[in-house]
């Protein structure tokens, strides 16, 4: 009995849709619009966290979930039998280069199966991996470039490598090769396994773990069903079989690695504030979509309300007539958001270069989750379901008798009595606007909603300031190795030193005006600072040690009268970089009086107010100590390891680096200086000090230059660029520059990002207004038919008739460009706190621009909608619609 | 004096085999302050003469000539305003404007026309329908008689040179009509004003000053 009901109620849903195709078309279209943006939106989003994710992946060397590394063939057979993994590889180590031409790469040679070629993004773009049994060998663009070989598959090529710190040379002939990934870690050249044999065989050596031969070992990489307990799984599986990862000592120590992109993709704040706007934009979309589908569900309920009726007076219950209206809306929904789907990816696709294009290191992968498409079906399904509920309950409401007299009029003039006033055909229209004030309104929203996404994507772009954003451009162009450049916590290295031949090239252009180097300290380089006990200890505190290490350090810590050793971030800065400080107390030209002269550095926060972040003040001494090298040794017995004991050292083992073969300088502060955050090493690990670089260069001749920053010559700017962007891809790869060309550009870019994806969603925002808007006034003309017919026939002119009907479409129009303006005036506070806070180089500038620009096109809307649709009305004479 | 005059008047519907001779050849005059009552058979052609006369329709051939003025020479946008001035309309299912008071709908062919409705005799009106009371009431709280009443109301408002009447009585019951028809030929005889009206009573017929009959589109 019920499943024959359902089907009658399924038949006549079915039926009615039949019935009205101009209704189900404009419905289609308003849940399709709505889908999209959805669709759209999950699209972008989803595409930059992948990017986000994958560029971890890129910047880990893999995307496998975790690895057992350092193994002998024995550990490798035993541990690859653990059921935990999806998947699993093995990659043997064979050797690695690091002499020229790979002083700056980090080359390694190895075998690896297929699995762990894909784990490693190294899958051959042209050719194949290598062949068991030949003397094939697959490489990066990177090494083959380096090595000058042109990459041509069958090409023979020779390299030189250490295999167990013992040199060899080989030729290979080239299999396969694929690009190379400056994110990634290392730079591979892949030989097959047999080649590993035979290279350990040519040098003499076997696999040690322990002395540090890891040639011949195995490493297992493998994924698992679910990243969310990387660690803890290896560690079941290492205790499985008899091992452990804590103590290198012990017999049984296996090395393992977590892959932390996994990890860190996990919820931060920074993806807190990117899964608000997400919802932000949804909920948008959702009131938008609410809007148009809502209204038009509701006036086709109510223009089919007689029908409703008449079910009702042949017994059908509230609950089927529910059922009966949502299942009309459900089989409407299921159209429109397959198309929204199909057509919001497209959309998405074209959109997310936009987006990602502004991401440094993201490479632009349009993401195929299915995920995409089930957010954007649920949230578009969502919001007809919530569209569906209101005119669904008028539905099953309505009295049988009501039904009959249940007309757009009727159902609103609840109003018995009218103030009579003069008549005229603007007085009627505004009575007419007003007979649903709800239905009404919302159309304007509808309307209103598309100005206002358009002018706060105005507001925003015009608020982005380039005077602001270039507050920290001191130079017109900073040179230097790539990897100063990166957001990505280089450290700056001596081998990443400016060269001078490099500078020589850049003043050979003959359009530098004015220039400076400014020197830094190596990672591997050591110089330090003696600090007060204060600021030692808050340095420790903020890195989390508790009390007991406090104490501990303190009384195990080099000491120079009293204060303590600690690290020091020093420049030695030429007179053009120096000129770009801001002084904030003291004299800084004091330091070219003598040589025992420092400027402390202090920083500002976003507000560019100076912070107390430096110890020294002016008039204080800081001592230097500058060291040749380093030492490792154990604090509490004094004991210095070797580099060997170093290797296979426990981790709980206190190992403590010291200077050795130093001088120490004292120097006294004669001046506190701001340094743009553009002219620094761009992260900050220890306070910081400026020298000249000539006093700097004196006491340590190591020092290499972190930068090369200077001013072109007036109007050769362009020119300049050219030869940059020229020079650091062709010349010199390991190169890179800023310029405040390229700063300019790169804000232009970003706001053009905003204009495309703002401008985009207003488009279609404003067209599902105008659908609704289109719709309203369509069943209002035509539930007035007869009305009008009335009006003529009593001697309404037809010019006074358009004249009332262009009045209606104006107050929408003005109502809802009235109600964007009051809108925007009201968020205006809100607006310039958002704006400004996630944007730190926007200047809010409220503007009301585009609001104005819209009248013009409202006008057109307004008018000639109302006037096309009186012009259909008048084909047929009064008598026939008066009957 | 007459007032209205239709000579030749053809309205042919459809062609071939589907036309329809609603009104074929009709000529009437009608003297200035008379009462007439139209008679027929349903489908006779009653209610298109009036459209006719009332220039509410174009005819497929002939001339009305109403006030001395050849109404079908007229443009759309002139006829229209011509009808506001010169012609009242009661039809049988009221046609009240449901968004305006009953003061509005009465006197909205005038303040249609840019005038303002002369007061005394707009009240007088009202005075003798005796819709004082319900001036700022809205249609659709009306009963079907004081709806009929204010529609009559509507068509004497604009002083018109002649009042067509289709059915004005057919919705409502006979004590109601009776006294809707009495008050029409009260108020017309009061300011002398010409009907025209479409009945099919014949009891409300004979009040006519005279009676035409029609059959097929044609007098008899
Ligand atoms: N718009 C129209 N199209 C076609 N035929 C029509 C139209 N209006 C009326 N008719 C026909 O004209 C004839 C006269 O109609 P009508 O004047 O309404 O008759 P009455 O009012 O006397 O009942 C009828 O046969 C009717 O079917
Ligand atoms: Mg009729």
């Amino acid at each position: 009995m019920k499943v024959a009901n359902r089907k009658c109620i399924r038949r006549m849903a079915w039926s009615n849709l039949k019935g009205s195709r101009t209704r189900n078309i404009v419905a289609i279209v308003a849940i399709a619009l709505t889908s999209i943006l959805f669709t759209v939106l999950f699209t972008i989003s989803l595409s930059v966290v992948n990017g986000f994710q994958e560029a971890g992946f890129r910047k880990a060397g893999t995307y496998a979930h975790g690895a057992f590394v350092r193994l002998y063939k024995e550990q490798y057979e035993q541990l690859k039998e653990a059921p935990e993994y999806q998947s699993y590889g093995a990659r043997i180590l064979a050797g690695v280069a690091d002499e020229k031409p790979f002083n700056k790469a980090n080359v390694e040679i190895t075998y690896c199966d297929k699995q762990v070629a894909d784990y490693m993004y190294l899958t051959t773009e042209k050719g194949t991996l290598p062949k068991e049994g030949t003397k094939e060998a697959a490489a990066d663009t990177k090494v083959l470039q380096l090595l000058g070989v042109e990459p041509v598959i069958g090409t023979e090529f020779s390299v030189s490598f250490k295999v167990n710190r013992q040199e060899i040379t080989r030729t290979y002939t080239l299999s396969g090769y694929w690009n190379a990934d400056d994110l990634a870690p290392a730079n591979h050249i892949l030989i097959p396994q047999s080649e590993v044999e035979d290279l350990m065989e040519a040098v003499g050596t076997t696999t040690d773990i322990r002395m540090g031969q890891y040639a011949g070992s195995y490493d297992l990489y493998f994924m698992l069903d679910d990243s969310s307990h990387i660690e803890k799984t290896e560690q079941k599986i290492l205790k499985r079989y008899g091992y452990q990862s804590e103590d290198p000592r012990q017999d049984n120590y296996v090395s393992k690695e977590v892959n932390v992109s996994y990890a860190l993709a996990r919820l931060n704040k920074a993806d807190a504030e990117s899964i608000l706007i997400i919802l932000g934009m949804a909920a948008l979309i959702i009131f938008t979509g609410y809007l148009v589908i809502h209204s038009i569900f509701r006036i086709a309920t109510v223009n089919d309300i007689q029908r409703y009726g008449l079910l009702k007076t042949i017994g059908t219950t509230k609950r089927q007539i529910r059922r009966i209206v949502y299942m009309e809306s459900f089989l409407l929904a299921g159209v429109g958001i397959v198309v929204g789907l199909v057509i919001g990816y497209g959309i998405g696709a074209l959109l997310t270069p936009v987006v990602t294009k502004q991401m440094n290191g993201i490479r632009m992968l349009v993401s195929t989750s299915p995920l995409i498409f089930l957010l954007a079906a649920v949230f578009s399904f969502f919001t007809v379901l919530i569209s569906s509920m209101k005119p669904a309950r008028i539905a099953a409401r309505v009295s049988p008798i009501e039904a009959l007299r249940y007309t757009e009029t009727a159902s609103v003039s609840s109003k018995k009595k009218r103030k009579s006033r003069k008549v005229s055909e603007y007085r009627m229209a505004c009575t007419n606007v007003g007979r649903n004030k709800a239905k009404t309104v919302t159309t304007m929203l509808s309307l209103t909603l598309a100005v206002l996404v358009l002018n706060i994507t105005y507001i925003i772009t015009n608020s982005f300031d380039m005077d602001k954003y270039l507050k920290n451009v001191k130079a017109d162009c900073m040179v230097a190795n790539a990897p100063y450049f990166q957001a990505s916590g280089h450290l700056f290295s001596e081998t990443n030193a400016v060269e001078e031949n490099v500078i020589k090239d850049i003043q050979d252009t003959k359009l530098v005006s004015d220039a400076g180097r400014t020197y830094g300290i190596g990672s591997e380089q050591y110089v330090y600072q003696y600090v007060p006990k204060d600021t030692y200890v808050s340095s420790m505190e903020n890195n989390y040690n508790s009390q007991e290490n406090i104490d501990y350090f303190l009384e195990h810590e080099t000491q120079i009268d009293g204060r303590y050793e600690s690290g020091v971030n020093l420049y030695g800065m030429d007179d053009f970089c120096l000129k770009t400080a801001e002084v904030v107390e003291g004299d800084l030209s004091k330091l070219k009086e003598g040589d025992n002269y420092i400027a402390a550095v202090y920083g500002k926060d976003d507000y560019g107010k100076v912070e107390d972040s430096n110890w020294a003040k002016v008039g204080d001494t800081v001592t230097l100590r500058y060291a040749n090298g380093v030492e490792w040794y154990n604090p509490d017995t004094g004991e210095v390891y070797s580099e060997e004991e170093l290797d296979m050292l426990p981790e709980d083992e206190p190992c403590w680096e010291r200077p050795v073969d130093y001088h120490d300088v004292t120097y006294t502060v004669c001046a506190a200086i701001a340094l743009s955050n553009n002219m620094t090493y761009r992260y900050y690990t220890f306070d910081e000090f400026v020298l000249p670089s000539s006093v700097l260069l004196k006491e340590y001749p190591q020092a290499g230059v972190m930068y090369y920053a200077y001013n072109v010559k007036e109007g050769k700017e362009q020119e300049m660029e050219d030869f940059l962007s020229d020079y650091t891809t062709k010349n010199m790869e390991d190169y890179d520059y800023e310029s405040k060309l390229k700063w300019m550009e790169d804000l232009d870019s970003y706001k053009q990002m905003y204009l495309i994806l703002g401008s985009a969603l207003s488009l279609v925002i404003g067209i599902i207004g105008i659908i609704n808007f289109l719709n309203v006034n369509l069943t209002s003309i035509f539930v007035r038919k007869r009305e009008f017919a009335i009006l003529q026939a009593v001697g309404m002119t037809g010019r006074q008739l358009k004249k009332m009907l262009i009045t209606e479409g104006m107050i929408y129009a003005f109502g809802s460009l009235l109600l964007a303006l009051l809108v925007s005036l009201l968020l205006e506070p809100v607006m310039k706190s958002a704006v400004e806070n996630l944007f730190w180089f926007c200047t809010y500038r409220n503007a009301v621009a585009p609001i104005v620009c819209m009248v013009p096109v409202f006008v057109m809307i307004g008018a000639g909608l109302p006037v096309a649709l009186y012009h259909f009305m008048v084909k047929k004479s009064i008598v026939e619609r008066l009957l | 004096m007459i007032i209205v005059e239709a000579q030749e008047l053809k309205k042919v519907y459809g062609k071939g085999e589907n036309e329809v001779r609603a009104v074929d050849g009709v000529n009437i005059a009608i003297e200035k302050g008379e009462f007439i009552s139209v008679v027929g058979t349903s489908g006779s052609g009653k209610s298109t003469l009036l459209h006719l006369l009332g220039g509410l329709d174009r005819p497929t051939k002939g001339t009305v000539i109403v006030d001395g003025k050849d109404i079908f020479s007229l443009k759309d946008e002139a006829l229209t305003i011509f009808r506001r001035r010169k012609i009242g309309f009661v039809f049988q299912s009221y046609n009240l404007v449901p968004t305006l008071s009953v003061y509005e709908n009465i006197v909205l062919p005038v303040q249609l026309d840019g005038n303002e409705p002369d007061a005394s005799y707009i009240g007088h009106i009202i005075e003798i329908l005796g819709l004082k009371n319900k001036l700022d009431n809205l249609p659709n709280n009306l009963s079907g008689g004081q709806q009929q009443r204010v529609a009559i109301a509507r068509a004497l408002a604009a002083k018109p040179a002649i009042i067509l009447a289709d059915e004005p009585t057919g919705n409502l019951d006979s004590r109601t009509s009776q006294d809707v028809i009495g008050l029409l030929k009260v108020t017309s005889e009061r300011f002398s004003q010409t009907i025209v009206m479409i009945t099919h009573n014949e009891e409300i017929a004979q009040m006519g000053d005279r009676i035409l009959r029609i059959e097929d589109g044609r007098l008899v």
